[in-house]
């Protein structure tokens, strides 16, 4: 249990719809260890999305209990999973999201600063995710100067900025090329692996499955396969 | 901060045009209400000297200074009632003169009130006239438009007599004409001649007092007068001066549609930028910013656009000021100034409440899903 980074524990998610009840979740129950990289399969309307917003305290579930490093998120106020966001978790989603009047390098140290880290420190871990992630040559463009690629492989080096012990992604190689995609999810689950973090990441993408530690498939709003 | 001012320096234009938009319509309030304020100076100021005082009008003048005329009966048991220290008549005769040697005519009105009121009125130039003197007078600096200057000489054609300007004064002026201040010997004199030139003797136009308008009504209250009297604050006096309202409310409304024009172009700008920017808020919500940094973010952005609109408002006012010719009457107090900019900060702050609450009610996941 130590090892635990994320844990769903029984956890059920439904909305009302008319008079009846829209049950979207029902008993997940799984935990992503450190430095594990679980994949998230299914087919549309399964509910993977509804699961990595859970995970990412951008719901909160009708029933059941989601711990984070050992926190239960649901405990916390609107304000408190905010900070927890900013702090813990860091989000890719399907598009990029970029603030549109930031420059590359900007995007990255607006979130340090959201987050308190000193300039320098975060100056430093910018240049190197840039490096890293091979756009220090684009780190004083905006947005809309960028290719798709180049714009969610930012998106990435923005959710690592804080050093988040959990990755949360949304289909991140949606708008990648193939050989893109591949190095993108390989480097991640090369950085989790190394740096003890977990990520969860929904793909419909089967030829990235083989860079996950395991695969989660859903279907109508339960885990179907864990393997 | 951060957040607001790189969006600032990012979308230059989109903010030149709200700031240039801004800026025309304050722009357009200042003129206004400088030319409004102008005009009640050149129609008014005269009388606004008075007004600390409540004054006493004859009934039938229905309120208008200019019609009213109290019989020195009705004056001298006025001011035994009241006390003759806390009241003086007020004289007032509008005529056409001449500057001597000169054929152009010049609309002009003489004041005489207690006899030590004339050191209350600035002087700008020149000097005080002699108390006993029956020629030396001071006038509104507003004269020199028609060629008169100090120390020239102007016959008045209601009476005859021929009076020197010896000192020029300042925002004293009554229905757009220059006031004269004459001394009592002079008003004494004035009046014997026209009186004789118009079969009717000169008559004070009011009867000014210290007290307070209910007090003076309490006290002249069934009192036995030949003539039937009204009590009026000396804001009722110059709300009735020929022209003033008609004036005045024309301009007010259009101050306050310009305002209220204001307000729907500050609260669309805000509302529209805002809910444009919904998958964006929604973005830096999810990624861990909180909504009360985003809501000091659009505050300060507001208050960045409306400095610099304003300042350019109030550069552009200035300029015209300058550039205004010496008829046109344009006056802006720094009171006035205030209140119009406070004004302008509280209808943005009120549309920019409308655009934080709009933040704290995007909800993360549909703002980015584009929903």
């Amino acid at each position: 249990m130590d090892n635990a980074i994320l844990s769903f524990k029984d956890v059920a998610k439904s909305y009302p719809d008319g008079e009846n009840t829209l049950d979207i979740l029902q008993a997940i129950d799984f935990q992503l260890n450190k430095g594990e990289f679980i994949g998230l399969v299914g087919p549309s309307g399964a509910g993977k999305s509804t699961l990595l917003s859970l995970a990412g305290a951008l719901l909160n579930p009708t029933q059941g209990e989601i711990y984070l490093d050992g926190i239960s998120m649901a405990s916390l106020s609107p304000k408190e999973q905010t900070a927890l966001r900013l702090s813990k978790i860091g989000f890719i989603f399907q598009s990029a999201h970029l603030v549109p009047y930031l420059n590359v390098k900007e995007q990255l140290l607006f979130v340090a600063k959201l987050h308190g880290t000193a300039k320098g420190d975060a100056n430093h871990h910018a240049d190197e995710l840039l490096d890293k992630l091979g756009l220090t040559h684009r780190s004083k463009h905006y947005p809309d100067k960028l290719s798709g690629g180049e714009q969610q492989r930012i998106a990435i080096a923005r959710a690592m900025m804080n050093d988040p012990s959990l990755i949360l992604a949304d289909e991140p190689t949606a708008s990648l090329d193939f050989s893109r995609a591949t190095s993108v999810v390989e480097w991640l689950s090369h950085e989790v692996n190394e740096q003890g973090k977990g990520a969860l990441m929904v793909t419909h993408d089967e030829r990235m499955l083989r860079f996950c530690d395991r695969v989660i498939q859903l279907e109508d709003g339960k885990i179907r396969s864990i393997s | 901060m951060y957040l607001s001012w790189k969006e600032i320096c990012h979308s230059k234009g989109r903010f030149f045009f709200m700031m240039l938009i801004i800026a025309l319509l304050s722009y357009l309030v200042f003129f206004i209400s400088g030319l409004a304020n102008g005009l009640s100076s050149d129609n008014a100021s005269a009388i606004e000297k008075y007004s600390h005082q409540t004054f006493i009008l004859q009934k039938d003048a229905d309120q208008r200074i200019n019609r009213s005329a109290l019989t020195s009966d009705t004056v001298n048991r006025l001011r035994d009632k009241l006390g003759t220290d806390r009241t003086h008549p007020l004289n007032l005769l509008t005529t056409t003169g001449n500057k001597v040697n000169k054929e152009q005519k010049i609309d002009l009105t003489f004041f005489n009130g207690q006899p030590s009121q004339s050191s209350s009125v600035t002087l700008i130039d020149g000097k005080q006239p002699n108390k006993a003197s029956t020629v030396d007078i001071i006038i509104d600096q507003s004269i020199q438009k028609s060629g008169v200057h100090l120390g020239d000489r102007i016959k008045d054609q209601l009476s005859g007599l021929t009076f020197r300007i010896v000192g020029l004064t300042k925002h004293t002026t009554y229905s757009h004409m220059p006031v004269a201040y004459l001394n009592q010997a002079e008003w004494h004199l004035l009046s014997k001649k026209a009186a004789l030139n118009s079969a009717r003797p000169l008559e004070s136009a009011a009867v000014l007092t210290s007290l307070s308008v209910q007090e003076a009504k309490e006290l002249t209250h069934g009192l036995p007068l030949s003539q039937d009297v009204q009590v009026l604050s000396a804001a009722d006096v110059i709300k009735s001066l020929p022209g003033y309202s008609a004036e005045q409310s024309s301009l007010t409304m259009m101050i306050s549609f310009l305002f209220l024009i204001s307000v729907f172009i500050l609260g669309v700008f805000f509302y529209i930028i805002t809910v444009q920017k919904r998958s964006q808020f929604g973005l830096l919500k999810a990624i861990g910013t909180g909504t009360a940094y985003l809501a000091r973010s659009l505050l300060f952005q507001t208050l960045i656009v409306l400095v610099i609109s304003l300042g350019i408002s109030l550069l552009l006012t200035w300029i015209t000021a300058l550039v205004l010719p010496s008829g046109m009457p344009f006056a802006l107090s720094l009171a006035t100034i205030g209140t119009r900019l406070a004004a302008f900060f509280v209808i943005s702050m009120i549309s920019i409440l409308l655009s934080i609450y709009q933040i704290i009610k995007i909800d993360t996941l549909s703002a980015l899903e584009g929903r």
